[in-house]
């Protein structure tokens, strides 16, 4: 399978928060999805993945470029969305053709004119009497516009309403269709993710907890609901994550075949991304 | 590049305009005065403040992050502003020009040499302080190097009161003349020099 970006032993130290040992691999074609709370480091990862800010070690790669190295033919080749829309207040999209005409070699007029007109976008307004929802369709339009091979989406759907979130959503799945392009995209809403990634790759302060695939994911792991007297009897390796309920305990466990021989009589529910995710936080506190 | 200066020039279209209000206000002002030729300065001075709106003008867009996520280095970055802040500044010279043929035209104040004189001496003023002041908005940000520039406007009339203080005489015609021949050579030396420090601030800045 070929790796459209690969990220290795990323490190960034800040005074107050420092991102650890960072690595994942995106196959092409493929949309993976980010997934942390606030403050995990998803912005951060983005960031040094763009070079935007300085790394402290570690390599980053993208279509077998070096990302400090051969910074501008990377990013010919890449869209960016921010959690913001990043355009000046008083400018129209015509104003925007104009400028990044000038900025991508492979950008087209054509294809930002059908997007514009797809995303239902008032050419007329500027960018000041947009909607949130249209700024971030805007963003999306002018990432698309100059053909890129992979998208990078930072925190893109937060803060849309869901009817938005879903236009959204169907856009990106349409832009992985011929199996060439590929999308990193970072958020905390987990359903989105849920709907649209291949992969989930799961930051927890600094770190990379997990980072698979997403049908294994809800295949391997599982929740085991029992009272407290048989909670005692599972080994607490097994335990990824626990949740004390009114009526007994739920366990997150990996390996739902081999736990489901190992703890005969137990029940083991089928999980979801957010449930993983949640448990795994959770785990670690008690 | 030219999409950077595209992007700016299209961001001040609206202070151009609010600019050229100002300038035909103050124009109608003069007119009433006896030695109008304060205009000159000024109009160099407003057209140099501009390049400064662009950089608040970005900062309220955080445009450097996207524009950095684009095929953009940080280099193009530093030299698009600079470009922008010499071409505000010839605009400034030229529309003082304008206004200095004008004064001659209407007032006959002066001769039109000497008013070509006045305006290239403004226009290098006008780059000095270019020089001076990006250095400092890409340390200090737009809104604390606003304070600093005024403390940058005294600074010319401090070393004016020093030099006379300690009886320093003013140049001669002949020394001015000098001075006027080498300006352009150390115009460029200073341009050069204020962009590699404005490229060392900005080059180790995390966006």
């Amino acid at each position: 399978m070929e790796t459209v970006l690969e990220v290795n032993h990323l490190s960034k130290q800040f005074d107050t928060f420092s991102l650890e040992d960072v690595s994942f691999q995106l196959p092409k074609g493929s949309i993976m999805g980010f997934v942390g709370e606030n403050g995990a480091g998803k912005t951060t990862t983005i960031k040094l993945i763009l070079n935007l800010i300085n790394k402290n070690s570690g390599q980053v790669k993208m279509f077998g470029l070096d990302h400090m190295k051969d910074e501008k033919q990377i990013k010919e080749q890449i869209g960016v969305v921010f959690d913001n829309s990043h355009f000046h207040d008083h400018l129209r999209p015509d104003d925007i053709a104009k400028i990044m005409r000038n900025i991508f070699q492979n950008w087209d007029d054509a294809l930002f004119t059908n997007y514009l007109k797809t995303f239902k976008l008032p050419l007329n307004k500027t960018v000041k009497e947009y909607s949130k929802g249209m700024k971030m369709k805007l963003s999306i339009a002018t990432a698309l516009s100059h053909h890129p091979k992979l998208l990078l989406l930072d925190e893109a759907t937060s803060g849309l309403d869901p009817i938005v979130r879903n236009e959204i959503l169907d856009i990106l799945l349409d832009f992985i269709q011929d199996e060439e392009r590929s999308i990193l995209l970072s958020s905390h809403i987990t359903s989105d993710l849920e709907k649209i990634a291949d992969y989930i790759t799961f930051i927890h302060d600094g770190k990379i907890v997990f980072s698979e695939s997403k049908d294994e994911l809800i295949y391997e792991y599982g929740i085991m609901k029992c009272g407290i007297e048989d909670f005692k009897k599972i080994s607490k390796s097994d335990i990824v994550g626990y949740r004390k309920g009114q009526f007994g305990y739920e366990v997150l466990v990996r390996d739902k075949k081999e736990m489901e021989k190992k703890y005969r009589g137990f029940v083991i529910d089928h999980t979801n991304i957010e449930e993983i995710i949640l448990f795994h936080v959770r785990g670690e506190e008690q | 590049m030219k999409g950077l200066l595209i992007k700016d020039i299209l961001n001040l279209r609206k202070t151009f305009r609010t600019t050229l209000f100002i300038l035909v206000f103050y124009g109608l002002l003069a007119y009433s005065m006896v030695d109008p030729s304060f205009l000159s300065g000024m109009v160099v001075l407003l057209f140099t403040m501009v390049s400064i709106t662009s950089f608040s003008y970005d900062d309220l867009a955080k445009w450097d992050t996207f524009a950095l996520s684009m095929p953009v280095t940080k280099k193009e970055m530093v030299v698009s502003k600079y470009l922008l802040s010499i071409l505000l500044a010839v605009m400034g010279t030229l529309f003082s020009v304008v206004f200095g043929a004008l004064m001659v035209l209407f007032k006959d104040t002066s001769s039109i040499s000497e008013q070509l004189l006045v305006s290239y001496v403004l226009f290098g003023i006008a780059i000095l302080f270019v020089c001076i002041m990006l250095p400092l908005v890409y340390k200090f940000g737009v809104e604390r190097s606003r304070v600093m520039m005024i403390a940058i406007f005294a600074i010319p009339t401090f070393i004016a009161f020093v030099l006379n203080r300690f009886g320093v005489p003013m140049p001669t015609e002949e020394q001015f003349f000098l001075l006027v021949k080498l300006s352009p050579l150390f115009l460029v030396l200073c341009i050069v020099l204020s962009y590699l420090i404005s490229y060392k601030i900005y080059r180790n800045k995390d966006m």
